[in-house]
């Protein structure tokens, strides 16, 4: 269709009084000449001024929407806020190292490839199709790092948000699974582990591309500090000799507090010190993106070993 | 302080911040932020809901119609483009689009069991349903700019935005070529456009 042919319709298709294969090609027309979407922006303003805005909806609206809101999984949110971030990149930025020698583009192939490991478990296919067994999320990301070498920002881009939906789509229906990754984890801890990478690695990317940080929000930072929790027993005891416990006390929004046993095998025992940390902090210096010495962390009972126990904490990255 | 710009920078000014508020608007949604979804539903509600009422003619459908478009924004967010134009409009557009639908649907079956039209073609300020006026500024304002069009070109718009009518229809009914009744909708939305405008620059220079 040609510029004046589609300009003629621009009225219309703003009162949405285009036939449907008309109004196809009035938006085919928009997304690439600017001309008309500036016209069509402006009558489509002036269209919504048509309705009046005068009534009310009934009262109930607001508590009938949310209550008929689905809640968001973090898995699922964290892609969405990724992808945000991605779509607005540009073809220099994609290229950009955003953690060691990785850069923007091979950090999205990197968590495709851990991703694909659960995508696996839920029985969906996998690009490239994946061995038995299933190797470590190392070995898997430089499988699908030499797949995807050759493919622009762009489809990489898409196959880890196309695989993603699957999972998403795949997990709310799955029954008890069971997901390798570094460790073994059941389908929902796992999604939790993928929640929080995906949220790691997508500041790595704001951060490399000059955009500021943006934690989840609070209950989805919850589970992610409740998983560290669980986790951090079998990591800290590699560095740590102690049959003590830590108390951690994380505040703020999302926040809670957890006794952690630093010998996993050993009984409960009251512990021996308590920490006191944010849980947006505690989250990020667990995946080891902050020092225990950036931190406004407060201390009580026995300091030496809380100080080793910190120290420890940032081992558990790469995040399972 | 003490530097006067013209009412140019000043609305460039107030559509550069609205696009920033949207931006953020959308951002809140995208990362899961439920609030987001009650300050837009604050916002915006009247203007979903009054669209619908005024081209369905029923408040039930037009509370359905309520629900689903702002379910589809909390679903999908990241569909609005706010370099495309504003929430606003893009929430209108949902609201009219459904709306539209449902009458073109339903069409047959309404206009020929309606024995009450419920509104004359040109713009009622009654209430049928019997909800709240909650902006009578803003229906005046409308009604204002309305009436300063030509006949054809009201007629035009109102059959096409409020009675869901293609263009070919609004033709037909006109008794005027097609290429007239496009470019009759296109230029009553320009006009209404330009008024909106000086709206907006009144505004901002009353603060």
């Amino acid at each position: 269709m040609t510029h004046d042919a589609v300009a003629e319709l621009i009225g219309a298709w703003a009162l949405d009084a285009c036939p449907p294969d008309e109004t196809e090609l009035v938006e085919e027309h928009l997304a690439s000449c600017d001309t008309c979407a500036v016209e069509a922006a402006a009558l489509r303003e002036a269209a919504a001024d048509l309705g009046g805005a005068y009534l009310r909806p009934p009262a109930h609206s607001l508590s009938r929407l949310l209550a008929a809101a689905p809640a968001k999984s973090p898995y699922g949110t964290q892609v969405a806020a990724l992808d945000l971030l991605l779509s607005d990149l540009t073809p220099v930025q994609w290229q950009r190292p955003a953690l060691g020698e990785l850069t923007v583009r091979e950090l999205v192939a990197h968590l495709a490839a851990t991703d694909s490991l659960v995508a696996h478990a839920l029985g969906l296919p996998t690009a490239p199709p994946m061995p038995a067994p299933p190797p470590s999320p190392a070995a898997r990301t430089e499988a699908v790092l030499r797949f995807e070498e050759n493919r622009s920002p762009s489809q990489t881009h898409r196959a880890w948000r196309s695989q993603a939906d699957e999972i998403a789509k795949a997990s709310t229906s799955a029954g008890a699974v069971m997901v390798k990754l570094s460790r073994t984890f059941p389908l929902e801890d796992a999604l939790t582990a993928r929640a929080y990478e995906t949220w790691i690695h997508r500041e790595d990317i704001a951060s490399a591309t000059g955009r500021p940080p943006m934690p989840p929000l609070p209950t989805h930072i919850h589970p992610m500090a409740d998983l560290a929790a669980r986790v951090l027993p079998r990591v800290v005891s590699r560095a740590v000799a102690s049959s003590e416990a830590v108390r951690l006390h994380l505040t703020g929004p999302g926040g809670g507090t957890w006794t952690v046993p630093l010998d996993p095998a050993s009984a409960m025992t009251s512990p021996a010190t308590a920490i006191t940390v944010n849980v947006v902090d505690f989250c990020r210096l667990a995946a080891n993106r902050q020092a225990p010495s950036q931190l406004a962390i407060t201390i009580e009972g026995d300091i030496p070993l809380a100080h080793a126990f910190l120290a420890a904490v940032p081992s558990m990255a790469p995040v399972p | 302080m003490g530097v006067r710009v013209g009412p140019e920078v000043e609305v460039s000014a107030l559509f550069q911040q609205r696009a920033t508020d949207d931006a953020n608007s959308r951002d809140r949604l995208v990362h899961g932020d439920e609030t987001a979804l009650i300050d837009l539903h604050e916002r915006f509600s009247s203007l979903v809901y009054t669209i619908a009422v005024r081209v369905t003619r029923d408040s039930t459908a037009a509370e359905d119609i309520t629900q689903e478009v702002f379910l589809a924004v909390w679903q999908r967010p990241h569909d609005f483009q706010p370099d495309r134009g504003s929430l606003r409009g893009w929430l209108a557009m949902m609201a009219h689009r459904r709306a539209v639908d449902l009458v073109r649907r339903e069409e047959a079956h309404r206009r020929t069991n309606l024995a009450v039209r419920l509104y004359d073609a040109t713009f009622s300020r009654g209430d049928p349903v019997g909800e709240q006026v909650s902006d009578e500024d803003a229906a005046a304002r409308l009604a204002e700019a309305l009436k300063a069009l030509p006949e054809r070109l009201c007629r035009a718009i109102t059959l096409a935005y409020l009675e869901g009518h293609t263009y070919r229809e609004v033709a037909v009914v006109l008794g005027v070529p097609e290429g007239t009744a496009k470019s009759q909708l296109r230029e009553g939305l320009r006009r209404l456009a330009e008024a909106l405008r000086e709206t907006h620059t009144g505004e901002v220079e009353g603060r």
